[in-house]
């Protein structure tokens, strides 16, 4: 089944996937990837990914691929005519500016508009890799 | 759920990349649309051309968003 990431940036959940569940949560959702991400894991890829969209895990117990906590998608990747089995990418793609992406809501989730909360502030980058992958 | 889609707003605030200035949209559920930079951005003209590179959905943000705040215009 394609899930529609659209409504993963819209709720910032994604579902039908859990935050905490196991890679082999992701791989249910997904049979007919069971032997790619196997091959990930062989070549000891920190992460499972599949298109353009990355899977990360907390570690629990030796089990370095626990508990999903963050996804990550490649929009700098998706090209205007890429189409995937596993995802509908709907508005996302490589080349957007900021101004195409304040808009996209409005167009293409129904009516959602981007309202401004606070005023402007510095961020730091998200970190994606466990830690025994970057100490 | 369709209907909170069809009429709420995605509340987010303008942030700025640490080495490059860039602008970051990041959404009160925690999702995080980062913007590519080769140089220092400094004027809304830089902003308009940013492209979007990644986005990210992480659990502790979706957590933490959703624990402080309790707003039904909220997505």
């Amino acid at each position: 089944m394609r899930i529609q990431l659209a409504d993963w940036l819209a709720r910032g959940r994604p579902a039908p996937l859990r935050w905490g569940d196991p890679l082999a949560a992701v791989v249910a959702h997904w049979p007919e990837a069971e032997a790619e991400v196997d091959e990930q894991l062989r070549r000891g890829y920190p992460f499972a990914h599949l298109d353009e969209v990355e899977f990360y895990f907390e570690g629990v117990e030796g089990n370095e691929f626990a508990q999903l906590s963050e996804i990550v998608i490649k929009a700098w990747a998706i090209a205007p005519h890429d189409a995937s089995a596993y995802f509908d990418y709907g508005w996302l793609r490589k080349g957007l500016t900021l101004a195409q992406v304040q808009a996209a809501p409005c167009q293409h989730l129904r009516g959602p508009s981007w309202q401004a909360s606070s005023p402007s502030r510095r961020c730091k980058r998200p970190s994606t890799l466990p830690p025994s992958y970057t100490s | 759920m369709q209907a909170a889609l069809d009429t709420a707003a995605i509340v987010y605030q303008l942030e700025r990349g640490p080495a490059f200035n860039t602008p970051n949209l990041r959404t009160a559920t925690g999702v995080l649309f980062a913007f590519y930079a080769d140089q220092v951005y400094a004027t809304p003209a830089d902003d308009a051309a940013a492209e979007l590179s990644k986005v990210y959905l992480t659990q502790a943000a979706s957590t933490a968003s959703l624990t402080k705040t309790n707003s039904p215009n909220l997505l």
